[in-house]
């Protein structure tokens, strides 16, 4: 394989990430939600699609938006009903919370996905997506790459755009900071986090959408890219957009570089093990005063 | 000035003083819960439906009782239990059946085995600190251990299958009632283990590196030390649980310890409650049970609505559990009297 052909095929996986990581950046990263359902509306963005574009046979325009308003419904509620209750708390002990939650909910959404819909890989026919395929360098690329490849970056761009040159992106990121000062400054705290929960739904629902047109649906189909995006999260930076984006798309560069050398095992270990030598390094160079001998052996017993 | 010299004084009486054990109470404790669990027998020799998740409720005690010493009592954010619980597992199920090592010393082999990653993993969570960053180390960790044991050879991703069945000496435990009064004997030992564990002076300094470090550190005792100690034995007891899971059930898979199965065991702990005694106990009969019974009703394998639920409800609503809801035996008093320990 060229180089070229690496290079685009990393682009196409890369982008497979980004286009999960983006909405996951945003209520992850930014508002600080591990949202372990995210991987399962994902799912239900998916099968809406197939429901009303395979089975009631409308144009694929009108199943986008059931599938947008749905995942974001469903958004809409979780948000409401679940997490808010959650804001308060102590800081593990939030995230803990919402790391539980959200992973039950996710439980049940994919087991009523399960007995909707069954578990047997549907598929999406859409011949406008998936007959038409260009020539670059070499490779065949089919509109849907593109199309994913397009949505990818975009959907990095306007969060960019979204959380540093919007009103609204400037009160999220001041709720996250502190809540009660942002309330105190007379932001409105809940709508704000409300809105941009619904638009991650929003997100996560169109990138369910165009995964299903490439691949096979099933109902745990988001758990993998959900672990992925953790990892490309974290490694980007935590809250940081732009960070992200570089993280997933070198992320699939690399796996699309590597496959070449290394089983695919060695490759997911790899990434695994990577983020855990960031975290350790992380807290080695924050809490650089204190050596890793004294911590594990004398903290304490200095004075 | 005065200050300093309260808090010096206090230092020593710290040091000095000793936490005492009730031992006939927690001997009488212990042979009630013996004989409560004795009373059990003609059920599970009753029926061998019952019998086989009787057993795996009372593996999953031994599990989450060894979870419930870092994740309830240290309080430490240890995310990958299940991959403890693989290790002993494994490592028991190929000792005794590829070595031909008997079944008791192959047991704790898993289990000391297990207990040595528990220390590597002390180590990462002492450097790392933030409860965060050890969610997500931890979770890696275990991602990056089932890897491992899907591509070895020996173990793959069909995991191990027939293994063979828990002996003592050369008796092999055939039978489910056999079986269950090991299991039985296996968890009083564990709930008395723990039990002294967390009523001695040491696991009184646990809860207090649990509740606040820096204060503990500061009080001129290590608070990495008392890490180490709780994920050493925390994992020893997971991997015994794991290896009698192994042999007991006779299959063990790497798929099944999962993130999954570690928010499973962070879901029966929290039912029946953290730091509790008979807490594990509870989780894991419910949890077991429940799905169980929504099937021979005929509602199918609703056990993901059930789970789910669950979590939601316990996060939301019950954070203490069943058996810290319910007065009397609550557990929480007599951490709290444990913290007078501070006073002078």
């Amino acid at each position: 394989m060229s180089i070229a052909q690496n290079v685009i095929n990393g682009l196409i996986q890369g982008s497979l990430y980004a286009l999960f990581a983006a909405s996951f950046t945003i209520i992850f990263g930014v508002m600080d939600i591990p949202n372990m359902a995210h991987g399962a509306m994902f799912a239900v963005g998916a099968y809406v699609f197939y429901q009303v574009y395979e089975i009631l046979a409308l144009p694929w325009f009108v199943a986008l938006a059931c599938s947008i308003v749905v995942v974001g419904a469903l958004g809409a509620a979780i948000e409401r009903g679940f997490l808010d209750r959650l804001y308060g708390r102590d800081d593990s002990e939030y995230v803990f919370g919402v790391i539980l939650v959200t992973f039950g909910l996710g439980l049940i959404i994919e087991r009523f996905i399960g007995q909707f819909w069954g578990y047997d890989n549907l598929v999406i026919e859409m011949p406008l997506l998936q007959d038409h395929a260009f020539l670059v360098a070499g490779v065949s690329v089919t509109l849907a790459q593109i199309v994913i490849i397009l949505f990818g970056v975009g959907s990095f761009a306007f969060l960019y755009w979204f959380s540093n040159h919007t009103l609204m992106g400037h009160s999220l990121r001041a709720i996250v900071q502190d809540r009660e000062l942002a309330y105190m400054k007379g932001i409105d705290v809940e709508r704000v986090f409300l809105y941009t929960f619904v638009l991650g739904s929003a997100m996560i629902s169109i990138a369910g959408v165009l995964y299903g047109t490439m691949f096979t649906l099933s109902p745990d189909m988001g758990f993998n890219l959900l672990i992925k995006s953790f990892i490309i999260v974290i490694l980007g930076g935590i809250g940081s957009i732009f960070g992200a984006g570089i993280a997933g798309f070198g992320l699939g560069m690399y796996e699309a570089f590597a496959i070449a050398y290394l089983d695919s095992y060695y490759i997911f270990a790899s990434e695994f093990l990577l983020l855990i030598a960031y975290v350790l390094l992380k807290s080695i160079v924050t809490d650089a005063e204190t050596p890793i001998l004294t911590k594990l052996l004398a903290y304490g017993r200095s004075q | 000035m005065s200050d300093t010299t309260t808090a010096t004084d206090r230092d020593d009486t710290a040091v000095s003083r000793e936490v005492s054990l009730d031992w006939p109470r927690l001997g009488k404790q212990t042979l009630l819960f013996l004989v409560v669990g004795l009373l059990f027998t003609p059920l599970v020799a009753g029926s061998s439906y019952i019998g086989s998740f009787v057993l795996i409720i009372l593996v999953f005690a031994v599990m989450i009782s060894g979870f419930d010493v870092m994740f309830g009592w240290a309080n430490l954010y240890v995310f990958c239990p299940a991959t403890f619980a693989l290790i002993g597992g494994v490592t028991s199920a190929l000792l005794a059946d590829t070595v031909g090592a008997p079944f008791l010393l192959s047991m704790v082999a898993g289990a000391l085995l297990a207990a040595l990653v528990g220390l590597l993993i002390a180590v990462a969570v002492v450097v790392i600190g933030t409860d965060f960053d050890i969610v997500i180390a931890t979770l890696a960790f275990g991602e990056v251990m089932i890897l491992l044991f899907n591509n070895w050879e020996p173990v793959g991703p069909t995991g191990i299958f027939s293994i063979s069945k828990p002996a003592i000496a050369s008796i092999v435990l055939e039978s489910q009632t056999q079986q269950y009064l090991f299991l039985l004997v296996v968890v009083t030992l564990t709930i008395l283990a723990v039990s002294v564990f967390t009523s001695s002076r040491l696991g009184t300094l646990v809860v207090a590196m649990g509740e606040n470090e820096a204060l503990l550190a500061s009080l001129g005792y290590n608070p990495a030390r008392y890490k180490f100690l709780t994920i050493a034995f925390g994992a020893f007891l997971l991997g015994l649980g794991g290896a009698l899971y192994a042999h007991v059930n006779g299959i063990i898979t790497p798929r099944d310890f999962g993130v999954h199965q570690t928010l499973f065991f962070v879901l029966i702990l929290m039912i029946g409650g953290l730091r509790s005694r008979y807490g594990p106990l509870v989780g894991a009969i419910v949890m077991v049970t429940l799905p169980e019974i929504a099937r021979t009703f005929g509602l199918g394998n609703i056990r993901p609505y059930i789970v789910g639920t669950f979590l939601i409800v316990v996060v939301m609503y019950m954070p203490r559990g069943i058996v810290g809801a319910t007065p009397g035996t609550v557990n929480i008093g007599s951490f709290i009297t444990k913290l007078k320990i501070w006073e002078s």
